[in-house]
């Protein structure tokens, strides 16, 4: 069953002269199903930001339809979005998106206490995930305090603390060094694995790829070809992903 | 690119903070000079020109001008130097030393300084002539004229080029704490400084206590001295409080988890603006204080204005004719008393010896007077103070132990048999120029013997209504100015003292003073505390812009979990009315504790000045409710509109805009 549906989408940038329209995105078709992992790689400047934007409900402005569990995220408000997106969505950044004032229990349990949620629920649900994560000795300081791998992991856990449908991720790797990246992505396959979580993923790096079921591949805003994994070998998978980039060109000499 | 290049490029991408900071400074200053000019002219301040009741109504809202000036100007200075750190920090990133962060900020900030005070003098120039005309609507100047002295300008210089000298010092000394990472890092850090803990808020706490009981115990509406530096002490200790809050919030947030939940950005926020805003408060807090004590003191004197004159004189009109002087003959005296527009209903007499120093009085004269039973013994007098103050003067006015009565039989010595303090005459001025003594028949018999001439009489009248006793009280006192000069010596040389000297003491011209210095009281501290108010808001914006970088940056973050606009107007106005409300608060409470403990906790002395302490309070209050909601709107506005806009935040880091062109 499908959780996310995305029926030619476009998107236009307007600079400032008349003439001066930028087509980042164009006629994007997309189906992703409940339980997937899946990862959207493609040069820099091909529009994948500005896809997950428009995904998550974050732009607003575009033409097409996307639908996430059933329900049109055209047709809502700017506010009705925002809750839609803190309710029933996950979202990870690759500036990892925390909060400074708060320390990292606290900034992941931001969603929940926005919400108004029973004060049990949040502590449970908080600890839960602090250890699932493995951030127990860090979740009482401050995200500057930390390491980029622990705050995306504070980041990650804020993203699935409310239980959400489905998980976007722009390069949540991007600003990590390989181990903690390798972590980071680990922490995905678990999620996917174990909860049945669906993430959608931006990526440049086809390592952190290669833990996907599935990649598309974009580029000029345009979906250009996407590859399963099947039940290939992750290893195996991943020289079909560099494969791929390769074909595609401006994969790897972008980062 | 040279260093000279570079500087003046960042000056001109930074202009609009220059702007802003250099136009406070240039009104500060300018405010400053007016009033300067005005305090030290020298026509508004004779007496014969001005009343003083008047020009002394300018004392205390120019030194707390002053004050004012000194923190306000310290404040911007810092306000305008936090903006740069981060750019600094970015400098330095680039390859500049600290040598170079240096050279900018002197360059800078003595161009600023400089600009500022040229600025100001000119604009003071032209507003103190403004200034001048607008007081001379609200109260009588007589014939001074406006008039600007050299010395005005000087000392506007020197005061605040001292200021300058010191802040622009202080930060470069600063500066050689600089290093890169801190600098870089103050932006995403709550700042912490050493100041906290929950035993600072007690001390504060306790500080605020001993200015208010050392208030209550040695309060002396005379003795400016203790009032500023109790002045110094609460706002330490208002500092200190504010300091502590912080700390205690949390405490109280934490001891209830789910308060601790629904409070936790309020909290990290409040924390955040508490630990940064700490000095503004202050000086919010204090500018609040001032203005609506003196405010308060104000508006209760002039509505007050009918009591103190009917205390402070028995009778509704007095005059004194002795040596010669104000003999007016019954004739002329009925010609003014009978055509008033109210009827003489008695005219009394007291008779007394003036003996320059002394004044004596006989105790039979005064207990026909006033009805009461005096009794002085043989060699025996009684020292008498016309005063109409409470109990709390009493003991600053002396006994006098002795009085040497010379007569041609020789010194006779006479021992103090206490002191009264009772109002029995009005405060005539030639009788007020010497101390009064009360001695019996025999001793003031021979004394009058002896001093024939320094007889005088005090001429008492009293009307079915004092109100209507101006136009008597002036056609008398031209009448007296008139006979003695026509019929006596000047003692002076000079019209206006001898006017002065020889005039009648009424009831209606004190009340007429008092009201004329009240509307000049009420109109200088309603101009300062709209300038106070003014720089509260200018003082809050700043503090806040400096944190809007800050902002953005978090509800952007915000925005991308999932925010809705009342989220986002609720997350704002919390800390919002904290910082816009809480200085008002405490300063008004300030103010008020402060009216009640110099009244003693006499209450029905504290009650008249606290409902106006309180009023004005309110008004203020008003002011900045009104301010608040404006500018939270505003504010919100802008928010939503960045976060709304912010389409694609996510690879693009939030860049510093640099504005070097290499
Ligand atoms: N706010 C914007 N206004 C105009 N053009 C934009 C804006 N944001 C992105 N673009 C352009 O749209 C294209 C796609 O950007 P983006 O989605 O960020 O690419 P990616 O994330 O794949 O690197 C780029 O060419 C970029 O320059
Ligand atoms: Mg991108």
């Amino acid at each position: 069953m499908p959780i996310l549906e995305v029926e030619s989408l476009s998107k236009e940038y307007k600079g400032k002269g008349k003439m001066n329209v930028f087509q980042a995105l164009n006629g994007i078709n997309l189906s992703v199903d409940s339980g997937e992992l899946v990862a959207i790689m493609g040069p820099s400047g091909s529009g994948k930001t500005t896809l997950l934007n428009i995904l998550s409900g974050i732009d607003t402005e575009y033409s097409g339809v996307v639908r996430i569990a059933g329900t049109s995220i055209s047709e809502m408000s700017k506010n009705e979005l925002a809750l839609f997106r803190r309710q029933r969505m996950g979202f990870v950044f690759q500036d990892y998106n925390l909060l400074d004032s708060l320390t990292l229990r606290e900034n992941i349990m931001v969603p929940m206490v926005l919400d108004d949620q029973e004060v049990e629920d949040i502590n449970s649900r908080t600890d839960e995930t602090l250890s699932l994560f493995d951030l127990g000795e860090v979740k009482d300081k401050y995200p500057y305090m930390v390491s980029g791998g622990q705050q995306q992991r504070a980041a990650i856990s804020r993203a699935i603390i409310n239980g959400p449908e489905v998980i976007f991720a722009d390069e949540p790797t991007g600003n990590l060094d390989s181990k903690s990246s390798s972590t980071v992505m680990k922490t995905f396959a678990k999620l996917n694995a174990l909860k049945g979580a669906t993430i959608v993923m931006v990526t440049h790096d086809p390592f952190a790829a290669s833990y996907c079921n599935r990649v598309l591949f974009i580029k000029d805003g345009k979906m250009l070809l996407e590859i399963t994994r099947e039940n290939k070998e992750r290893r195996a998978f991943f020289d079909r992903i560099l494969e791929n980039l390769a074909f595609i060109g401006g994969g790897e000499d972008d980062l | 690119m040279t260093f000279r290049r570079m500087a003046f490029q960042i000056f001109k991408a930074n202009l609009r903070r220059y702007l802003l900071f250099f136009l406070c400074s240039s009104f500060t200053i300018m405010v400053f000079f007016a009033f300067y000019s005005l305090y030290t002219n020298p026509d508004f301040n004779d007496p014969y020109q001005v009343n003083g009741m008047v020009s002394g109504n300018l004392y205390a809202p120019f030194l707390v001008m002053r004050v004012f000036a000194v923190l306000f100007i310290v404040y911007a200075q810092m306000a305008f130097l936090k903006f740069r750190k981060s750019d600094f920090g970015l400098l330095m990133v680039l390859g500049m030393t600290s040598h170079n962060i240096r050279k900018i900020i002197l360059l800078e900030n003595s161009m600023i300084a400089l600009a500022s005070i040229l600025t100001g003098l000119g604009a003071g120039t032209v507003f103190s002539g403004l200034f001048f005309f607008i007081i001379s609507l609200f109260v009588d100047i007589g014939n001074s004229a406006f008039s600007l002295t050299l010395d005005s300008y000087l000392y506007t210089i020197k005061f605040f080029g001292v200021i300058y000298i010191a802040v622009i010092g202080i930060h470069l000394l600063l500066t050689l704490r600089y290093n890169i990472v801190r600098l870089l890092q103050e932006s995403r850090t709550a700042e912490r400084s050493f100041l906290h803990g929950k035993f600072t808020g007690v001390f504060g706490v306790i500080l605020l206590g001993i200015s208010v009981f050392d208030m209550i115990i040695h309060y002396n509406p005379d003795d400016a001295r203790m009032m500023l530096i109790n002045l110094g002490v609460s706002m330490v200790g208002v500092y200190l409080l504010l300091s502590g809050l912080c700390d205690w919030m949390k405490l109280i947030f934490l001891r209830s988890t789910k308060a601790y939940h629904k409070h936790l950005m309020f909290s990290s926020d409040l924390n955040y603006t508490l630990g940064r805003s700490k000095i503004v408060l202050s000086l919010i807090t204090f500018l609040v204080f001032i203005t609506v004590f003196l405010s308060g003191i104000i508006f209760y004197i002039t509505w007050n204005a009918e009591a103190i004159p009917v205390k402070n004189n028995p009778y509704d009109i007095a005059y004194s004719e002795v040596f010669g002087k104000n003999s007016i003959s019954p004739k002329t005296l009925s010609e003014i008393t009978d055509h008033g527009a109210t009827p003489l209903l008695s005219h009394q007499k007291l008779e007394y010896i003036d003996l320059f120093n002394f004044k004596v009085f006989l105790d039979q004269n005064i207990n026909t007077l006033i009805g009461s039973d005096y009794h002085v013994e043989k060699d025996h007098f009684l020292n008498l103070a016309i005063v109409a103050q409470g109990e709390e003067w009493k003991n600053q006015r002396p006994e006098m132990p002795t009085f040497d009565l010379k007569l041609s039989s020789g010194k006779h010595t006479l021992y103090s048999q206490g002191i009264l303090f009772n109002m029995v005459f009005n405060p005539v001025p030639n009788l007020m120029n010497g101390l009064h003594v009360i001695v019996n028949e025999e001793d003031y018999m021979a004394l009058k013997a002896e001093n024939k001439n320094a007889i005088g009489n005090l001429q008492l009248l009293n009307f079915k209504d004092w109100k209507k006793t101006a136009d008597i009280d002036a056609k008398l006192n031209s009448a007296l100015a008139k006979y003695n000069k026509d019929n006596t010596e000047s003692w002076y040389g000079n019209e206006r003292q001898e006017a002065l000297v020889f005039s009648t003491k009424s009831r209606i011209s004190e009340y007429l003073q008092l009201k004329e210095s009240g509307r000049f009281g009420i109109f200088v501290i309603t101009f300062v505390g709209l300038i106070f108010f003014g720089a509260s808001c200018i003082v809050l914006h700043f503090s806040i812009q400096t944190d809007l970088e800050r902002e953005k940056i978090k509800f952007g973050k915000l925005n991308k979990i999932g925010i809705t606009s009342k989220e986002v107007a609720q997350m704002i106005g919390g800390p919002f009315k904290v910082l816009f409300f809480l200085p008002y608060i405490l300063g008004i409470a300030l103010a008020t504790v402060y009216i009640i403990s110099s009244s003693r906790f006499e209450m029905s002395v504290a009650l008249g000045p606290f409902w106006f302490c309180l009023l004005v309070g309110g008004a203020y209050l008003l002011f900045q409710v009104l301010f608040y909601y404006l500018y939270t709107r505003i504010y919100t506005r802008k928010m939503l509109a960045h976060i709304q806009l912010l389409k694609i935040p996510l690879t693009e880091q939030d860049s510093t805009p640099i504005y070097i062109e290499i």
